[in-house]
């Protein structure tokens, strides 16, 4: 019979896992929550985030960079074009991991046409800590954010990483959220493929239905090698 | 972390029509194990010291990477599709936008070679017939165009390269490039 202290124990990591972590792409994820009447704002700034394209845009740049500010205890916000403020109320950062499915998915879409992309954010409240072979959420609640219509967020190219927003409205469920992946489906698990999964085990973000929207922000970020390292 | 590398070797026109049997069931099914066999073939080819195949671990390019990005954002749709060769020798480098001293026509891989995805790596090959381009090859890149930019990655062959009598030998090239080493 295991004793209540090895049932606490961490799971143990699986080869795989460890591989991903120490040589696959670094995949980061702030989760935000902002202002009770921010919203209309928030759907503004990536509506207006959209214009300039998708790759190495300069407001997905400051969005990331605001996020980062604040979980660095700065006070940080985004100003839009008519002087008024968006500031983050609650924040929380993690480095977490692409799963297996979802890095040989990509490998695909650089290869094939016509294939779905991955276009939409998820967000749930598990914390079974993140592994390479998971292809769920394990608490999600859906809606997920679809990431290419602007009111969503934006899902682009920043150097050689690809950036993902999504925006949960105020509107979305009651949450602790605990944990984010990247979709190719609109919902469910019986088809499509998950990106990467994030836990934000220690430090959650508390989300009330009709109290303010929050957003997801993952950076997957590639880099070139001549020798694994 | 992005790791990348090719293989070269020169063969001889009877060891080609096996070859190019194996390159049109991999077009045509997307049966990527040939691929993986061809190039453990190499590998252990250059272990036992076989003088017509070599080895380069260079590197992939940054504007390769973002390219790649691209795709897999929706952000573009100009696929790799050509390989391209020449005889420059000066260090391949991430910030690398052209091959040193390109020569010859670059190859289309969609028709003389394979372009694929297998597990979290990509392969690419291209053979140069007996009388195309280059009779020494010392670097090599893949590109999505016919000619000009982008170049996805630079492999250089400055201490073991390969040359050849013009209508005596075929040029197979394979690259691969992975973005995880989990098998």
């Amino acid at each position: 019979m295991m004793k209540m202290s090895q049932l606490l124990e961490p799971l143990p990591m699986d080869r795989q896992t460890e591989l991903m972590l120490q040589y696959g792409p670094k995949d980061t994820c702030w989760a935000a929550t902002w202002g009770e009447h921010d919203e209309p704002l928030l759907k503004k700034y990536f509506e207006k985030a959209a214009l300039p394209g998708s790759e190495d845009n300069a407001t997905i740049i400051e969005f990331f960079d605001c996020l980062e500010r604040r979980w660095n205890d700065h006070a940080a916000s985004l100003t839009l074009q008519n002087g008024k403020n968006l500031a983050v109320v609650d924040i929380a950062k993690t480095e977490d991991i692409v799963t297996i499915q979802g890095l040989q998915y990509l490998c695909n879409l650089v290869i094939s046409s016509g294939l779905p992309f991955f276009r939409y954010h998820g967000a749930g409240s598990s914390t079974i800590e993140p592994r390479a072979y998971q292809q769920r959420l394990y608490g999600e609640i859906e809606p997920r954010a679809d990431m290419t219509v602007g009111a969503q967020g934006s899902i682009t190219r920043v150097g050689t990483a690809i950036r993902a927003i999504g925006i949960f409205p105020t509107s979305f469920p009651t949450i602790t959220v605990r944990e984010s992946a990247i979709f190719t489906n609109v919902t469910g698990y019986t088809a499509g493929t998950m990106l990467n999964r994030q836990v934000f085990s220690s430090s959650p973000i508390s989300h009330t239905v009709n109290g303010g929207p929050f957003t997801l922000a993952t950076d997957i970020t590639f880099t070139p090698v001549t020798i694994y390292g | 972390m992005v790791k990348d590398w090719a293989y070269l070797a020169g063969l001889k026109p009877d060891e080609v029509p096996p070859l190019q049997a194996m390159i049109k069931y991999v077009r045509e099914t997307h049966d990527t194990r040939p691929i993986e066999q061809f190039n453990q073939g190499l590998e252990d080819r250059i272990k036992a010291g076989d003088p017509s195949v070599t080895k380069s671990e260079d590197i992939m390019t940054t504007v390769g990477l973002q390219e790649c990005i691209k795709l897999m954002v929706n952000a573009s749709t100009t696929r790799w599709r050509y390989m391209g060769v020449g005889t420059g020798t000066t260090a391949a480098a991430i910030a690398n936008t052209a091959l040193a001293t390109e020569g010859g026509t670059r190859q289309d891989m969609s028709v003389n070679g394979w372009r694929e995805a297998i597990g979290m790596k990509l392969a690419f090959g291209a053979i140069w017939p007996e009388l195309a381009g280059m009779n020494s090859i010392k670097e090599i890149g893949i590109f999505n165009a016919a000619s000009g930019p982008s170049m996805m990655n630079r492999e250089v062959f400055a201490n073991n390269s390969l040359s050849r009598t013009a209508g005596r030998n075929v040029f197979i090239l394979s690259v691969v490039v992975e973005f995880c080493p989990i098998a």
